[in-house]
């Protein structure tokens, strides 16, 4: 029966499928994920194992789509996610998807390499459109210069000299001068310049002009700033090394015509060359954002079907080949309850491929199982808790059930205040009200994902908080008072006004009512200056009490392990010694405390030894009772008496004894009995199994034979029977964390309203309104901040570490694995995680 | 026209939500002279006679009252100006 309470039984199985079916099974197997299959061919590496093929196929499939993805992403096409699980297609659809996504990819490259050698091309006529623009202007300058006297400024800089030179110049001589034309990147410009101006030694005459607009790189696709220049030289040489020195800095060169009609006519071929070249890009453009579009609408399912492909090869290569039969053996950890419904996957995966049916065997095994818990989401947070700490051992008591309410309800004692439980019980019931819409959400913040995880978690620990809240009484740092107070102030003006500080005596009937306020802590204390010492005596002994309470519910669970898996021995003489123990000592102390709690009082008909001046303080009684002191008589028949019942000195002498008896009891009767058993079974000449152990039910794992080590049996004994009695001390007081944390929170929600609502509160006058309004958005973001936040996250560090230390090591084991399924929901998961993170 | 983000909008909602109902519950409670906030009234440190004493407490309960509403209620224009913020947000978000 699958439960919470212990893990569920897990069978080894042995697989037989045939060749045909073994696809579909696998793939029916994934859908279940139900069956955790085993690596039998561990040291097989992985490029000799069967389906290698199938698996780089698998691959190459992965890589055509991620660049689809990568080209659907570039162009912000939206994919939508349908939210539907195709199934794994058969084989030989394996084959038209890989067609499908060749044709695709060879598509998409191709358009892709014809739109960059188009932006080529069209990079290429735009920056000879602007030469042929700017050049123009060059050109008229020097044919006609601007009427400007010499040492008038023109409006170009340095090119006064050369204006005139050039005019001197006669037609005829300007057919001598050569020129370039080109365009090189602005920032190039200037060193550009320089290196022309060396190299030549100044006999080339450089003129250069800006581009307004930016031009697309066609490799980068970024938008860069080019200038346009023409190079004016004499000779062959220096043309050789003007022409080299614009290589060098990567200017692209252009022909341009020197007459000024060839220019325009060169001009216009230009712009119909570009019109007709921004048609065709347009034109390739949308037919690739058409590809992409028809290639987004299923790019998902295509994802999940080649993963789903690529995850059933992975499984199958963990197979053996049983070639005799033409089949495969596959061995798998699968759960009792759920064999049935393996075997219908089985059956249906056979009909589909339509092959001979698989037959499943159960196997014995002698290694432990994995710890398969069944869990929904509610409980699956809690388990999550415990599992982080060590997976329980196979078929082990599992604490995660009892977690569920142990954790918040430690948690809440020491975070009880009911403003802080309010807001977050606010917070966790609204992450589970819009648990859907969220879930779907895939948000990369990985705080938001372990909140959102441990939404339930958050929801009971303030639920539970405002209940401790109402315990304590406690809002803000401040007391609801819904039933009336128990204290009443009977004192006249006079006292009131002479006395600095005035004691409210119980026992006086006009101070106390005599009936304690219904239900929490009375308000009054809220304003008393005494409240820190009574909260302190109340909260310390109920985390005494809280804590010796888990702890026996610990030491009782273990009980339920020993008698599930036999061990009569650790009953006989771990289980009753650590009880006893504990009991005798420290179930006496919480007693103790009732005992006080019940009988002394303040009231108005109280005998004088039951008055609170009498009553014995516990600690002393104990500490007394452990160091075995003598039996204290009281001091007259009308004084205090050291004890609180009759008996009580024989009683607790006689409880030490039983106490100190239990320690050589844990240390030495098992590792005597295992001497014992082995010694008899040396003499009865059989090994093996049988013996001290009973017979064991077949599904529990066979138990190999003892160690009969006796040093090594002592020495752990002596570890655990020392670890238990020096734990029993520390961790009771370790519980008093529950008094500390609490104390601390309420402190600081305190000093967050005295130092910074008062204030606002304190602001006379019209002002105070406004100071009310900006203090009170400080001190809640602070308290949001402070209080809940981080308060929030050390309580439920110290709850933890209460569970997994105090209460675990009691009972808990942990040695175990889990148990992990074949299944495709947590392979998509696992898949589209690492996709998300990659991105 | 969108002044300030989606998350702020959002913030400012919560703490206004937030500040109007607890504001308003201690307005009430100053107002009946409610002992648990007798610490937090506007007092001065020595008085030289009861009645001067009563009477500034008196007056402290009102005051503070009237300052918790006053909150109150500017807290009851910022969930306004909170509540079309977050909207107007919203509204770009599904243009784009």
């Amino acid at each position: 029966m699958g439960s919470l309470f212990r893990s569920e039984e897990v069978a080894l199985c042995q697989l037989f499928l045939q060749s045909e079916s073994a696809y579909t099974c696998v793939s029916e197997l994934g859908e279940l994920g139900l069956v955790q299959f085993r690596d039998l061919n561990p040291d097989v590496n992985a490029f000799q194992r069967k389906f290698v093929n199938e698996v780089r196929r698998c691959d190459e499939m992965e890589r055509k789509l991620r660049y689809l993805e990568r080209e659907i992403r570039r162009d912000a096409i939206p994919m939508q996610d349908t939210g539907d699980n195709p199934e794994a297609p058969m084989p030989r659809e394996m084959i038209d998807l890989e067609a499908n996504f060749e044709k695709l990819e060879n598509e998409l490259k191709e358009v892709n390499s014809n739109a960059e050698a188009l932006k080529r091309n069209y990079l290429e006529l735009t920056e000879l459109r602007h030469i042929l623009k700017k050049t123009q202007v060059f050109f008229d300058e020097a044919m006609y210069p601007p009427n400007l006297p010499p040492d008038q400024a023109p409006y170009f800089d340095d090119d006064d000299e050369t204006i005139n030179l050039l005019t001197d110049i006669s037609l005829h001589q300007l057919k001598h001068i050569g020129f370039v034309a080109g365009v090189i990147l602005r920032e190039r410009v200037a060193s550009f310049e320089r290196m022309l101006w060396r190299a030549c030694r100044g006999n080339v005459f450089l003129r250069q002009a800006q581009i307004e607009e930016p031009l697309e790189d066609p490799a980068t696709g970024e938008q860069v700033y080019k200038s346009v220049f023409i190079i004016f030289f004499q000779g062959e040489q220096l043309k050789l090394r003007v022409k080299k020195i614009c290589e060098g800095f990567r200017a692209t060169m252009y022909p341009c015509p020197e007459a000024p009609a060839d220019r325009r006519e060169m001009a216009m071929g230009v712009k119909t060359r570009l019109d007709d070249l921004n048609t065709v890009l347009s034109q390739t453009q949308d037919h690739r954002h058409r590809v992409l579009v028809s290639a987004a609408r299923n790019l998902r399912s295509w994802m999940l079907k080649v993963w789903k492909i690529k995850a059933i090869y992975h499984s199958l290569n963990m197979f053996n080949i049983d070639t005799i039969q033409n089949g495969l053996i596959a061995e798998c950890w699968i759960p009792v309850p759920d064999l049935e419904t393996v075997q219908l996957a089985l059956r249906r995966g056979t009909e589909k491929s339509g092959s001979l049916p698989a037959i499943l065997n159960r196997l014995s095994c002698v290694e432990s199982p994995p710890t398969f818990h069944r869990t929904n989401k509610f409980t699956r947070a809690f388990q999550g808790l415990i599992d982080s700490y060590g997976v329980a051992s196979y078929r082990e008591m599992n604490p995660a059930v009892y977690t569920i309410i142990t954790f918040p309800f430690l948690f809440a004692i020491m975070f009880g205040d009911l403003g802080h439980g309010i807001i977050m019980t606010l917070f966790g019931a609204w992450m589970v009200w819009k648990e859907k819409p969220l879930s779907v959400k895939k948000v990369d913040s990985e705080i938001w994902n372990i909140f959102f995880g441990g939404r339930y978690i958050i929801l009971l620990m303030g639920t539970f908080s405002m209940y401790t809240g109402i315990i304590y009484n406690d809002v803000f740092s401040k007391s609801l008072n819904l039933f009336g107070s128990s204290w009443h102030v009977p004192f006249n003006e006079s006292t009131i006004r002479d006395n600095r500080e005035i004691m409210l005596d119980p026992k006086q009937p006009d101070q106390y009512e005599g009936t304690p306020y219904p239900i929490g802590l009375d308000p009054l204390w809220q304003l008393a200056a005494n409240k820190i010492n009574f909260l302190n005596s109340y909260k310390m002994k109920i985390s005494i009490i809280f804590g010796i309470v888990h702890m026996m519910f610990g030491i009782i669970l273990s009980l339920w392990n020993h008698r599930f898996f036999n061990r009569r021995l650790n009953v006989l003489c771990e289980f009753i010694p650590q009880v006893l123990f504990m009991s005798c000592l420290f179930v006496y102390l919480t007693l103790l405390v009732f005992i006080k709690w019940v009988n002394y009082g303040a009231g108005e008909d109280v005998p004088l030894v039951l008055t609170p001046g009498c009553a014995p303080s516990i600690l002393i009684t104990f500490i007394n009772m452990v160091l075995m002191k003598g039996y204290e008589e009281a001091k007259g028949p009308n004084s205090c008496s050291a004890y609180m019942y009759d008996g009580q000195f024989y009683l607790q002498r006689m409880m030490v004894v039983v106490a100190v008896i239990c320690v050589p009891w844990m240390l030495v009767a098992k590792p005597y009995f295992l001497y014992r058993a082995s010694k008899q079974r040396a003499m009865l000449g059989t090994g093996g199994v049988e013996g001290a152990m009973e017979e064991t039910p077949s599904t529990m794992p066979v138990q190999p034979a003892e160690d009969h080590d006796m040093s090594e049996i002592l020495i752990h004994q002596g570890i655990h029977t020392i670890e238990f009695v020096l734990g029993s001390v520390s961790h009771t007081a370790s519980y008093l964390r529950l008094w500390a944390l609490s104390l601390a929170h309420a402190q600081l929600s305190e000093v967050l309203w005295g130092m910074v609502l008062r204030i606002g509160l304190s602001t006379a006058g019209t002002t105070g309104g406004f100071a009310m309004y900006f203090i009170f958005a400080a001190w809640a973001t602070l308290t949001v901040v402070i209080l809940v936040l981080m308060e929030g996250l050390s309580a439920f560090l110290h709850t933890l570490r209460l569970h997994w230390v105090e209460f675990q090591s009691k009972f808990y084991e942990g040695q175990g694995y889990a148990f992990v399924p074949f299944s495709f929901d947590s392979i998509l998961e696992a898949n589209e995680s690492t996709v998300t993170e990659a991105k | 026209m969108a002044l300030c983000g989606y998350k702020t909008s959002l913030c400012g909602m919560l703490l206004s939500v937030w500040g109007i109902v607890q504001l308003l519950f201690m307005g009430v409670l100053f107002y009946i002279e409610s002992p648990a906030f007798i610490e937090d009234l506007p007092l001065n440190d020595h008085y030289d006679t009861p009645e001067e004493y009563v009477t500034d407490v008196h007056r402290g309960f009102k005051a503070n009252a009237f300052n918790c509403l006053i909150g109150a209620c500017l807290y009851i224009v910022t969930l306004g100006v909170s509540t079309w913020q977050f909207y107007m947000n919203q509204k770009t978000t599904f243009q784009v």
